[in-house]
């Protein structure tokens, strides 16, 4: 199994990606770009992406996992990034990934988003000039304002987990402040443009995407009616409930790399 | 600042970022930094904690490499049949090696948080170059002080009725008048179980013996373990390499340093102690 680093992205947007070949140098039978959740989501997920391009590495895919500019290991200012930006860095990756390897019979390239990741991934889908024949949206983010409070939710938990107290009793101590947005929720800066974005996102419409021809999995947790369960119907679309629901705002599982044996399987499905 | 992610190590399997320092480029930097991972969080850290060092150090003249240990975020597990502990502390020799190469020095200072304090200490016992290690919330042993503290807190959080009750369950327990709590114990991993007092203290002689500077720090969101400044000096009193190690308590900053002026306290102290004890005169670049 291969890996290497890609320094990639427009000038003033640079990004690093890790590449992973197909198993055993073979020409990969599909390519697969892996989109990040954002902050602490991202953190309590990465053993998910890396176990995610080892299992497709094995079965013959080829797979693109990267850092948005201004966040993980990507340099950037991670409070003055927008949606638009990141849904710029996503195509960007794309290219980057049909780039890889020789020219001729150009196996078919697909897509994974989880939370914030799954609505980039599925906004540049509609953008991109050469899209992705499979998008897979893992546990997408519905709704921004709902999302930003369960990360203001996600930030009080988590301190109160971590000083062991509830989180009035810190709060009142004066070791914690009131967490508000723009700003520092959850370890990770909020800038006013993501936020404003984040309180316009209107909820997940795959449709458009259907309509240009993608095919599309989402997997949601089974304890929530499934938000596109009136399109349960549609041939391009598959529905899937997460086996092993995670909360990835916490650092509960803290010192436990979780990695959801179904997400490779779904992945591996998309290639059938 | 131009930072460089690239694979090292002898097996290629380990994914390390490289980040130069700022000004006087050619020139031999006094110290290379090394940031690694906090139990399973990848190279960036807790909260990209390693990411704002990175930067600040980088200011203050000091080149950095962080990197994933085998298993660890991006990087592959290894080939190799050692522990996981022997595993890490091989990889965190083997980016060394390669910082050395890439920045030409020879001396380190290791940020080592939770997990990563444990190997950056056993790296400097068996590599000299490694001539100074921050220990972030590593071994606590309890004080008679320290016990108290930790029960007047648990009887705080649960109240006076609540701890009634709890005490209640264990001395029926105890009694066998109760059945016992058969939740399964919590697995503990190589990483969780402190060494014996004695084992840790001679370790801490050797390194303090060899001149290397020792930051031993802790949080303030860990109650039940290390709850009061003056429990360093308490579970360690007598030792002759006390006067020669430094010690924080960061009152407000949880272990995984999760809040805006938690990171700044936390890079504070950081850079405090490499301009105070490691690195004399380091500055910072505007």
């Amino acid at each position: 199994m291969t890996i290497s680093i890609r320094h990639f992205g427009h000038w003033d947007r640079p990004m690093v990606g890790i590449h992973m070949a197909a198993d055993g140098g073979a020409r990969p039978r599909a390519r697969f770009l892996l989109c990040r959740p954002l902050g602490q989501e991202a953190v309590r997920s990465s053993a998910v992406f890396r176990v995610a391009g080892e299992r497709l590495s094995r079965e013959g895919v080829e797979s693109l996992r990267f850092d948005y500019h201004g966040t993980g290991d990507s340099p950037g200012d991670e409070g003055a990034q927008s949606l638009d930006d990141w849904v710029r860095d996503t195509l960007a990756a794309h290219e980057q990934l049909l780039g890889e390897g020789a020219s001729g019979g150009e196996p078919p390239v697909h897509w994974f988003g989880m939370g914030l990741g799954a609505v980039i991934a599925l906004r540049a889908a509609l953008l991109a000039k050469h899209p992705p024949r499979h998008l897979v949206l893992w546990e997408p983010v519905f709704n921004g304002p709902g999302y930003l409070q369960a990360l203001i939710a996600g930030h009080k938990a988590e301190l109160a987990m971590m000083f062991a107290q509830p989180w009035e009793q810190i709060a009142a101590s004066g070791k914690v402040a009131e967490p508000t947005l723009p700003g520092d929720v959850l370890g990770f800066h909020f800038g006013e443009r993501l936020v404003a974005d984040l309180c316009a996102l209107p909820d997940l419409n795959v449709l458009p995407a259907l309509r240009r021809g993608l095919r599309i999995t989402c997997a949601v947790r089974g304890d929530q009616p499934h938000p596109l369960a009136a399109h349960a119907g549609l041939s391009a679309l598959k529905l899937h409930t997460v086996e092993h629901p995670t909360d990835w705002m916490s650092s509960q599982a803290m010192g436990t790399a979780i990695a959801p044996p179904d997400i490779p399987r779904v992945l591996l499905a998309t290639l059938d | 600042m131009q930072e460089q992610t690239r694979t090292v190590g002898a097996e290629g399997h380990l994914v390390a970022t490289f980040t130069p320092a700022q000004g006087a480029p050619g020139a031999a930097p006094p110290v290379v930094a090394v940031l690694s991972n906090s139990g399973v969080i990848p190279r960036g850290g807790p909260h990209r904690i390693n990411v704002l060092l990175a930067r600040e150090f980088a200011a203050m003249g000091i080149p950095s490499v962080r990197f994933d240990m085998s298993g660890l975020g991006d990087s592959q597990r290894s080939d190799s049949t050692r522990s996981v502990t022997e595993q890490w502390v091989a990889d965190t020799r083997e980016v060394m090696d390669a910082a050395q190469a890439q920045f030409g020095c020879a001396r380190f200072v290791m940020v080592g948080l939770c997990s990563g304090a444990i190997i950056g200490h056993l790296v400097a016992l068996e590599d000299p170059r490694m001539r100074a290690v921050l220990l972030w919330d590593m071994y606590a042993y309890p004080t008679l002080q320290s016990r108290l503290r930790k029960l007047a807190f648990k009887i705080g959080r649960a109240g006076l009725l609540g701890s009634a009750q709890k005490a209640g369950v264990m001395l029926l327990r105890k009694l066998r008048l109760m059945p016992p709590d058969d939740a399964p114990a919590k697995p503990k991993g190589e990483m969780s179980v402190s060494p014996p007092k004695d084992e840790f203290m001679g370790r801490v002689d050797r390194l303090t013996n060899q001149g290397v500077e020792l930051l031993f720090a802790y949080c303030g969101g860990q109650p039940e373990w290390f709850n009061h400044r003056g429990q360093f000096a308490a579970m360690f009193a007598g030792q002759a390499w006390l006067p020669k190690v430094s010690f924080e308590l960061l009152e407000t900053t949880d272990h995984l340093i999760t809040s805006g002026p938690a990171k700044r306290a936390f890079i504070d102290m950081t850079t405090g102690w490499v301009r105070e004890r490691v690195v004399p005169g380091a500055g910072r670049h505007s």
